[in-house]
């Protein structure tokens, strides 16, 4: 195959929008905390709740890149996850390249999250590449987006991944 | 605690933003997945992480994003806002490993309504090895 093509197969998911998932937990101080334990993060605005309630807030918020975690789907009961959501994009027919790696990510943070917010989000499949050889592997790079809502359809944030799926060669 | 409070107009393009060291003992990988609730195999299994080209578990993204962000606002204080980190992962961090982080101001300008900041953050482990190398953006409040 050469380098510059992308199968039609592959090309067809370009552009398409995944449905909601909605986070398993609101927004809470408890696990605000831990991401903090975490990283030893002392933002009075996460975890001091009178510095917060004195602050522009007027209570605690969450740390902006938790977005991602307001998402996690829990651990039990089983929950089934759409496989066009997040940026594994596991039902795309790439069975010959099993192995994903995040290359990169860019995130933004446009309003803040506090607890009691329910944060839901749904994965737009922004663009693969074609078949490329790197020193890991060779295989596709996938962009995909996240796009974070709270229960007002107020945009939060948002994270780009890129992810290489590759095989070793 | 006492916190930073720094203002737009103490910062000038070039300053350095200061390091900050975090060691990856067994017990911070388990605070990473209380953390992150990412509990992929990667991030916690050596085998799996070494049937995927890995040397062993790997802290997932999500720690050094928590790292980037701790580094951002202890310097500015609670009063600077995050706007948006980008960040290039270059090599995994595994258990044992410091994790520093470190940055500088490339740009300073102001917009509409804010006052913002760019920044360039570097990843480094013990041995100077560069993890991950991230651009940021932050709005800093003025004097006043």
């Amino acid at each position: 195959m050469e380098a510059s093509e992308l199968p039609a197969e592959l090309q067809k998911y370009i552009g398409r929008m995944s449905g909601f998932v909605e986070g398993p937990d609101e927004v809470n101080k408890a696990m605000i905390r831990h991401w903090c334990e975490m990283v030893e993060d002392a933002n009075p605005l996460y975890i001091d709740e009178r510095y917060a309630e004195s602050s522009e807030y007027g209570g605690i918020i969450s740390p902006p890149a938790m977005q991602s975690t307001w998402v996690y789907p829990r651990w039990w009961p089983p929950v089934e996850m759409p496989s066009d959501v997040g940026p594994a994009q596991l039902d795309l027919p790439l069975e010959n390249v099993p192995i994903p790696a995040v290359i990169s990510l860019t995130e933004e943070y446009l309003l803040p999250m506090r607890p009691g917010d329910r944060i839901r989000y749904r994965t737009k499949l922004d663009n693969i590449s074609p078949l490329k050889k790197t020193r890991t592997g060779e295989g596709y790079f996938i962009t995909t987006t996240n796009y974070y809502y709270n229960q007002r359809d107020e945009l939060v944030g948002t994270s780009q991944y890129v992810l290489f799926r590759y095989r070793i060669r | 605690m006492s916190f930073n409070r720094l203002c737009w107009e103490d910062v000038s393009e070039g300053d350095s933003i200061p390091k900050i060291s975090l060691k990856l003992t067994r017990d911070r990988m388990v605070m990473i997945i209380c953390g992150t609730r990412d509990i992929f195999p990667l991030h916690h299994d050596d085998e799996f992480a070494r049937s995927m080209g890995y040397k062993a578990a790997a802290a997932p993204i999500a720690f050094l994003q928590g790292l980037l962000e701790r580094c951002l606002t202890d310097w500015t204080g609670p009063t600077g806002k995050i706007r948006r980190i980008s960040l290039t992962l270059m090599a995994p961090n595994y258990q044992g490993d410091t994790i520093n982080v470190a940055g500088k101001v490339t740009r300073k300008y102001a917009d509409s309504d804010n006052h913002k900041v760019d920044c360039e953050l570097t990843v480094t482990k013990q041995d100077g090895t560069v993890s991950a190398r991230a651009q940021a953006v932050v709005t800093i409040p003025t004097r006043g």
